[in-house]
């Protein structure tokens, strides 16, 4: 029993350095930026003593900003769901390579866009779509063309290059999903009589869900809070959260309003998220003891 | 499965393809990039007509590029040890402990992977403004540990939960204490989670933009940073060149990685 | 209903070799045993039996039906593997439904048919529960269940018993002989454990290295080995080499003196191989221990006790001899007092319980 109590001791001390840490530089933060966001400010964006709910108010009533609510989310989820849909595959091919080098080639490709920064993987996009890029000179050259395209500067840029920043997300909890099931479930759906689709929709499918689901948490939390691929391919006009919360800190220096903008958008994520945990931990409880 | 019918074959066929298709499509950034780096022009041509290493003349000639370089080495020598050092002991004690509450403690510390990072960014912008010292090189340093840390408990983790407990219990017994167990037999064994995690905290920290972007001065730019810069005001093309280099760290860090604990575990 | 037929299946992997040439038959309503160790190739063929593996060369009929191009799920099989691979996400009911819905059968006759099929093996109470509720046993007999619900024309069990511990596994045996029974379906059962082969099949397959080594009923297999293979793999045994003597006319046995000293001696059958050498082999329950010299007994042996172990049931005692040892089987009833280490013991044996081992691999 002395040395469980010596060990107890020793753990605790090594949890709390980052604790602590975390508590100082992130939890306090978040708690100094939720008061801020129920402070005033005056006409020279200075922040005033007074608190209200203000900047919520303004925050609710202005169009622009109410359509940036919208639109986050709903490029979020039509990002969640395309990367969803191109990570089955992907994960399939990675899991069923025939052998480990092709295997482990599929996993570079995977994840070291991860390990590149986001502005040179969105930076890529530029070069790709821009009236100058690659696409459109080809296309000229081909003579498919007579005009360059404008391919960027809308939001349907910004979802491709959110996709392609954020698939890789999306595939390895679906790759993990699918190595962890048991190798002899789908011999046994074919051996009761039912075909490989008939198998995948029945058995594979379903028991992916896990992995689908913290893909998508995954990759919607990036998407709504993503602001640097929206500046450099969507243009700053696109109506994005993010962007008006980089605009106000940036450019208007209206601090309470940033801090309500982001609380705003970090309430949005949390429902989203805790909604998408709550299923999956539904799920994990039927399916286990 | 080796039966295959003409249905299943197609079927295989439709998945591969597909599959291999997306592959492509996330490879199509490297690929414009390597060509970008190597044309003479400004803006790559497909197919490309010629080779030229300019680009990465002009970076390496140029003062600012080579500040940023600077810097951002600087911080990758900082911020490492700090996010190996706090998310090792965070991930072991985490692993050996057990109260009510654990799983949302857990949850905390991997919180910022999952708070929207212009949120971290203006919060920290915010507490660095009231502690003083925003636009400091310290600045920067916290808040690469904060996103960067995460990785290393999660790699630690996998390693910890790899090792048999009863290794420790048997150190004890022979009468090492906790602390020298964790040095003589934990920490050799849990070593390439920790060099895994100490990887991707690395190569994170170098690219890291969104929240260097809110705490930064121009004393303190960082190569992610610059790049921002350049592409949104000038567009210099040397940023492909910068492009290459991180291509290839990335590659270099994912071979590194696999070789320690492999690939699959780690996310 | 159906019996399975195998002609010249040979299954390589790359370079490897898994399977050399291995025809069979089972007939219907058989219970067959496949029996070996492991990586024997066994589990290669009730797969390629099962349709999970297209063999390299070779035929598979069901009943009368080449199957060897259908792939599982048009194959009348039902399989049940060693992990139960039971779908953790369906209900009980919905397990052993699954094969039913697939064929699109009515609710009304698929509630009938899983009920039939959850009677069988005893567990209609659990239909609504889910897999992870059920212990490893329980699991078991819903994986049976569901293989026999679609009534396939053969069962085919994957060492099925070998995640269970030992007293369960006894039960299951009984219970999974009498569920055969029962249902009279040709069932091939996969195993490494002889003795769970040996006491639930009508007839066993021992296979060994690729190829089948014998094939017979219990009793053929354990009394009448082929080859030192066989001999060794069931049961324990006792091999002797033996020598040709041109001028007796007899086998002698060079390592075993018998009691009066001289070699002993085999008489040969007539129509045994007069080889230079042979291999015999002698179970070590037939031979029995005694205190007192016999001089009447046609083999008769001394030694020295070098080891005795009591399993309740029996004594086991290895007897050195002036080469090598013998292993001796005796019932507990025997002895009154258990002899002692170092005890110099007399043993015997019948001539007719000595077997002669081609070295021959049957087909």
């Amino acid at each position: 029993m002395r040395i469980k109590k010596k060990n107890q001791r020793f753990h605790w001390f090594m949890l709390l350095p980052a604790c602590l840490f975390l508590v100082v530089f992130l939890l306090a933060p978040l708690v100094m930026m939720l008061v801020l966001s129920f402070r005033d400010v005056d006409s020279m964006m200075n922040t005033l003593q007074t608190y209200s709910f203000s900047q919520y108010i303004h925050v609710f009533t202005t169009d622009a900003y109410v359509k940036a609510i919208g639109s986050t989310v709903w490029v979020a989820l039509q990002t969640t769901v395309i990367c969803l849909l191109m990570a089955y595959p992907a994960a399939y091919v990675l899991v069923k390579a025939p052998n480990p080098r092709l295997r482990a080639f599929f996993y570079i490709l995977l994840v070291s866009p991860l390990l590149t920064s986001v502005v040179i993987r969105t930076f890529a996009w530029i070069v790709l779509l821009s009236q100058n890029g690659l696409i459109n000179g080809m296309l000229l050259d081909l003579q498919v063309i007579e005009k360059p395209l404008s391919m960027l500067w809308n939001m349907n840029a910004v979802i491709i290059a959110y996709v392609q920043v954020m698939l890789p997300f999306a595939v390895l909890p679906i790759a993990t999903s699918l190595t962890d099931m048991d190798r002899h479930l789908r011999p046994a759906s074919m051996s009761l009589g039912a075909g490989r689709i008939q198998t995948f929709f029945h058995v594979t499918l379903p028991l992916t869900i896990p992995g689908m689901v913290t893909g998508a948490i995954i990759v919607f939390s990036l998407a709504a809070g993503s602001y640097i691929t929206p500046l450099l391919v969507g243009g700053r006009m696109q109506p994005l959260l993010p962007l008006s919360i980089y605009q106000q800190v940036m450019q208007v220096y209206n601090l309470p309003l940033a801090a309500a903008m982001s609380f705003t958008l970090l309430v949005c994520v949390l429902v989203v998220v805790s909604l998408l945990s709550y299923l999956l931990k539904r799920w994990e409880a039927r399916m286990h003891a | 499965m080796r039966k295959k019918s003409i249905g299943d074959r197609l079927l295989s066929i439709l998945i591969w393809t597909t599959g291999s298709l997306v592959y492509l499509f996330l490879t199509i950034p490297v690929l414009v990039i390597v060509l970008s780096a190597f044309s003479p022009n400004a803006f790559p041509e497909f197919p490309p007509t010629s080779f030229s290493v300019r680009w990465f003349h002009e970076v390496v000639s140029n003062p600012e590029w080579m500040e940023s370089l600077r810097i951002s080495v600087i911080l990758l020598f900082i911020v490492t040890p700090l996010t190996v050092l706090l998310g090792t002991m965070a991930s072991y004690a985490l692993a050996r402990l057990s109260f009510k509450g654990k799983e949302a403690v857990q949850a905390f510390i991997l919180s910022p992977l999952m708070i929207p990072q212009v949120v971290l960014g203006i919060a920290m912008l915010y507490l660095f403004t009231a502690m003083g010292f925003t636009g400091t090189l310290w600045a920067l340093v916290i808040g690469h540990v904060i996103i960067g840390f995460p990785y290393v408990v999660r790699t630690v983790g996998v390693s910890v939960s790899n090792l048999d407990p009863r290794l420790e219990l048997a150190s004890m017994n022979l009468g090492a204490g906790p602390i020298r167990t964790f040095f003589r037999v934990t920490l050799p064994l849990i070593k390439p989670g920790i060099i895994a995690g100490g990887v991707f905290s690395a190569v994170t920290s170098f690219g890291e933009i969104s929240i260097s972007l809110f705490v930064s001065s121009p004393q303190t730019i960082t190569i992610p940073v610059r790049t921002f810069n350049y592409i949104e005001q000038t567009f210099d093309p040397s940023v492909n060149a910068i492009s290459v280099i991180f291509i290839i760290i990335s590659i270099i860090a994912l071979l590194i990685i696999e070789k320690t604990i492999g690939l699959s575990k780690v996310m | 209903m159906s019996g399975i037929h195998l002609e010249h299946i040979s299954q390589h992997f790359g370079e490897q070799i898994a399977l050399n040439d291995v025809s069979l038959t089972v007939n219907e309503g058989e219970f067959f045993s496949l029996l070996g160790p492991s990586g024997c190739g066994k589990s290669t063929l009730l797969n390629i039996i099962g349709g999970f593996l297209e063999p390299t060369k070779g035929v598979v009929y069901i009943g009368d039906q080449d199957v060897t191009a259908l792939p599982p799920y048009q194959r009348k099989t039902g399989m049940v593997f060693q992990s139960y691979a039971l779908f953790p996400h369906l209900t009980v009911f919905d397990n052993v439904a699954y094969g039913l819905k697939v064929q699109k059968k009515k609710k009304a006759e698929i509630k009938e048919k899983v009920m039939e099929s959850l009677s069988l093996v005893q567990l209609e109470a659990f239909a609504k529960r889910m897999p992870h509720q059920l212990s490893g046993g329980q699991q078991q007999r819903v994986a049976i269940a569901r293989a026999l619900a679609i009534q396939p024309s053969v069962l085919l069990l994957d060492e099925p018993l070998s995640n269970l511990d030992a007293k369960l596994r006894k039960n299951m045996q009984t219970e999974l002989r009498n569920i055969q029974r029962n249902v009279g379906i040709t069932t091939i059962l996969v195993t490494h454990d002889q003795e769970e082969a040996l006491s639930l099949s009508d007839r066993v397959g021992i296979l060994g290295e690729g190829r089948i080594q014998q094939i017979g009923t219990p009793l053929e297999v354990y009394r009448q080995p082929n080859n030192r293979f066989v001999a060794e793999f069931i049961g324990q045994v006792n091999i002797f080499e033996a020598v040709y003597n041109e001028a007796d006319a007899a086998f002698t046995v060079p390592h075993v003196t018998h009691s009066n000293g001289q070699h002993l001696q085999l008489q040969a059958a007539a129509h045994q191989e007069k080889r230079e050498k042979q291999l015999l082999m002698l179970r070590p329950e037939r031979i029995s221990i005694s205190s007192e010299r016999e001089e009447v007994k046609p083999n008769h042996v001394s030694g020295v006790l070098s080891d005795v172990s009591y399993i309740g049931h029996s004594l086991r005692l290895v007897v050195g001899l002036d080469h090598g040892e013998i292993i001796v089987h005796d019932s507990d009833t025997a002895f009154p007092e258990l002899p002692k280490v170092g005890e110099t013991v007399h043993i015997h044996w019948q001539p007719e319980d000595i077997v002669f081992l081609d070295s021959k691999v049957h087909t």
